[in-house]
């Protein structure tokens, strides 16, 4: 299988008052054509930020924008503005927003937001840009009379599977999930995850997904990379990394997932998460590890590569 | 489930709400009360405009006189106009001699009111080449005859304005005299009045049902020339001491057609200057909010160089030094408020929905930020705008009335503001002509009550915590 999107030391660094924010920092991965990548870890540990990174839509207050995000062999980084928006945003890689019942235009119909995108980028006319509009959200398992309704007459997982349909609406290679099932309840995230799964199969996109469930990062993901404070911690085939985990973060996240019918009590890990504008030195979960070892605090740690597509960042490791 | 709560957006829906509501309905009752004023007025093919100026156009309008229905609270019948047109005059025309002609005309006036007329004019058109012997008499219902004027005067047009003409006061004192009568009476009481009691020193006024049978009082004007081509025609003009809806100012104009000719131009003035004001200002608030670091730096700072320009001195300057009509003004007046509140308030809200998730989904889309600033957001301040339009529309018509009172305003137009900037000069405080301030002031209240009404109910559809269950 081919790499379709390749990092290297990927850093998104953000300016803010307390001072330099490492959001992204020195991350590197490669992803193969029609696999599924989860990104998981607690919040704020920068999982956003790669996203954004990847898709290089950024904020204005960015500090440090570099490495390399390689797709389809070509370095996005130093695209130029016009050709990222006009060849790869939505015809390559697209993006659902966390908490994408806000990504609708409140004063737009549905059927003018979705046909909007062929209008602008296929240069369609807007009856054609209708009926394709309507072809899209059966494809997405909607009924076409939601056209004429605005977005507030929407429930929670429509609206999902309305950005999912623009999403999706140029066919793109790579699509990068936010979150896409956070606000919703368990039977439409289910419902969600089936019908992404049904798309992969159906067009063969590579998804990049992120969340903070376990759980549905296992159902949905081929891979799944822990990250923790801007770095990844452990990455790995989604059945090794779950039933095998190697990195003591990835082992005290595990224990903290709630599982039913189980008497025993929820772990939860000690301390916080760090401040990413001033992270400890050295390896980066030391001071809430209860691995924790004097060369720890001094000593940042290599992602070092324990078997075929298994990686995982931890000194513990590095000495065996 | 998480539900957006949103206020109705379609302006169908927006008129409903506001019809719904009390204070919403009273406004566009209001509203529509003025717009069918003017409406009057842009229909009317008069062009009172260019009437509105000339002196010589309104000689058949008392001057000062209240409106009509202040009897009903004064009581009493006081007098109205009467005019009595050349046609309405009985022609007489004699042969005396082969090349003298003697032409007799009377004009006949039924009156019945409680007061002498304010003023009693004869308008004569005297045609030919030679002198004209011209006599002019005025007959009561008693049958008593005084004779006002007897002169050799030029064949041309002229008016007698009977109650300051000096001729006409010598004969009326003559008269008086006559009867034994020491005191110097007025003339309008002395022509109003019967013989008998102005003989008996206690004049009453005579009307013409007093008499059994009733009679008219009557105008004879008699004119002999020997001139060839020698005509006359004559006209009468009892005028009133009230008139019509709106009462008359001291160039006997009548103040209604003013305030009719008024409401358009007050309406368009309000509305241009609101809505264009408002809009520019708003996109000038979006584009500065939305694009940010340079472009706010300049939008903001551009705005309070604007905030603090001295707006009325500056609009009382230009007006001063080009004395240009009320459209210049106008455009002088939105260009003095390209920025403003507006700029900043806008500026804040745009701030705010930049960050919200669609506008980051627009973006990934691939949609221009011009796209973006038009459809994504724009939009979503439109319905601040509107209200903001329609609580500075009343400023707007405010202005224009506070730069005639100053003397500023259009120098050609009859506007509300110069109908009170007329009274304020006439003294019309002073000596008590309330109607003239009154009514103009009470239209420009009517408008800003309207605007404000309308946006009260406005206010409640647009801020969803106001709105009664």
């Amino acid at each position: 299988m081919s790499t379709i999107l390749a990092l290297k030391d990927l850093k998104l660094y953000y300016r803010t008052r307390r001072g330099v924010v490492k959001a992204v920092d020195s991350v590197s991965f490669d992803l193969k054509v029609g696999c599924c990548l989860s990104l998981v870890g607690e919040s704020g540990c920068g999982k956003s930020s790669m996203a954004y990174a990847i898709m290089r839509i950024l904020p204005r207050n960015i500090h440090t924008y570099s490495g390399e995000v390689v797709f389809e062999g070509k370095n996005l980084m130093v695209l130029p503005e016009g050709e990222l928006s006009k060849e790869v945003w939505l015809k390559k890689m697209a993006m659902v927003f966390q908490g994408a019942m806000n990504s609708l235009n409140p004063v737009l119909s549905v059927g003018e937001q979705v046909s909007e995108v062929f209008t602008l980028h296929a240069g369609m006319s807007k009856t054609e840009a209708q009926e394709k509009a309507a072809e899209l959200l059966e494809l997405v398992r909607l009924p076409s009379s939601l056209i004429n309704k605005y977005p507030h007459e929407l429930s929670g997982g429509m609206k999902q599977r309305v950005v999912i349909a623009i999403a999706l609406s140029m066919r793109p290679k790579l699509l990068i999930l936010d979150e896409p099932t956070s606000a919703l309840d368990v039977i439409t995230q289910a419902n969600i995850i089936n019908l992404l799964k049904k798309l992969q199969e159906d067009f063969h996109l590579t998804y990049i997904f992120i969340t903070h469930d376990l759980g549905l990062a296992s159902e949905l993901s081929d891979y799944i990379s822990v990250m923790y404070a801007g770095r990844i911690a452990e990455l790995g085939d989604a059945r090794s990394v779950l039933t095998d985990p190697k990195h003591p973060y990835t082992q005290k996240l595990l224990a903290a997932t709630p599982k039913l019918f189980e008497e025993a009590k929820l772990e939860f890990i000690p301390g916080s998460p760090p401040d990413l504008a001033s992270p400890p030195t050295g390896c980066r979960f030391h001071p809430r590890c209860p691995y924790a070892m004097d060369s720890c605090k001094v000593k940042e740690p290599d992602l070092i590569k324990l078997s075929e597509d298994r990686y995982v960042s931890c000194l513990l490791l590095e000495r065996v | 489930m998480i539900s957006m709560s949103s206020a109705p957006i379609s302006i169908k829906s927006v008129f409903h709400e506001i019809m719904h509501s009390k204070s919403g309905f009273a406004g566009v009752a209001i509203l529509i009360f003025i717009i069918l004023t003017s409406l009057i007025a842009v229909v009317s093919p008069e062009n009172i405009v260019e009437k509105w100026n000339d002196p010589q156009a309104w000689l058949d309008k008392p001057r000062l006189a209240a409106p009509e229905w202040t009897t009903l609270f004064t009581g009493g019948n006081p007098a109205k106009t009467i005019i009595v047109n050349s046609q309405d005059f009985k022609k007489d025309v004699q042969q005396i001699q082969p090349n003298v002609t003697k032409i007799e005309l009377r004009a006949r006036v039924v009156y019945d009111y409680d007061t002498p007329p304010s003023e009693l004019n004869i308008m004569l058109k005297i045609a030919g080449e030679a002198r004209v012997l011209l006599t002019i008499k005025w007959v009561r219902p008693d049958g008593s005859t005084v004779e006002l004027l007897r002169e050799v005067t030029e064949p041309k047009s002229k008016t007698i304005f009977t109650y300051i003409d000096r001729e006409v006061a010598a004969n009326v004192q003559a008269y008086l005299q006559k009867l034994g009568v020491a005191d110097s009476l007025p003339i309008g009481v002395t022509l109003f009045s019967s013989e008998k009691s102005l003989i008996e020193g206690a004049p009453k006024l005579i009307k013409s049902h007093d008499v059994k049978p009733s009679r008219p009082y009557e105008l004879i004007v008699e004119a002999t020339s020997e001139s060839k081509g020698f005509d006359v025609d004559a006209q009468l003009n009892l005028l009133g001491v009230v008139y019509g809806l709106c009462g008359t100012d001291n160039l006997r104009r009548d103040i209604f057609l003013g305030i009719v000719w008024g409401a358009p131009i007050a309406l368009a003035f309000g509305l241009v200057a609101a809505f264009v004001v408002t809009l520019i200002q708003a996109i000038f608030g979006a584009i500065s909010g939305y694009y940010g670091s340079k472009v706010d730096e300049i939008i903001q700072r551009i705005t309070d160089v604007y905030l603090v320009l001295p707006f009325l001195s500056l609009l009382i300057t230009i007006q001063f030094i080009y004395k240009t009509t009320i459209w210049t003004l106008l455009i002088a007046v939105i260009a003095l408020s390209l920025f403003g509140g507006v700029t900043k308030s806008v500026r804040s809200m745009a701030l705010q929905i930049r960050e919200e998730p669609y506008i980051e989904a627009a973006k990934s889309y691939g949609a221009s930020r011009r796209r973006i600033l038009i459809f994504y957001i724009l939009p979503r301040l439109l319905p601040y705008t509107f209200a903001n339009i329609t609580v500075s529309v009343p400023a707007y018509v405010f202005l224009e009335a506070s730069l005639s009172i100053l003397g500023l305003g259009d120098p050609a137009l009859p506007t509300w503001g110069k109908l009170i900037s007329e009274a304020f000069s006439g003294g019309a405080a002073y000596y008590g002509y309330w109607w003239w301030i009154i009514i103009p002031s009470m239209f420009i209240v009517l408008v800003s009550t309207a605007f404000a009404l309308i946006w009260y109910s406005l206010d409640k559809v647009l801020n969803p915590r106001l709105r009664e269950e």
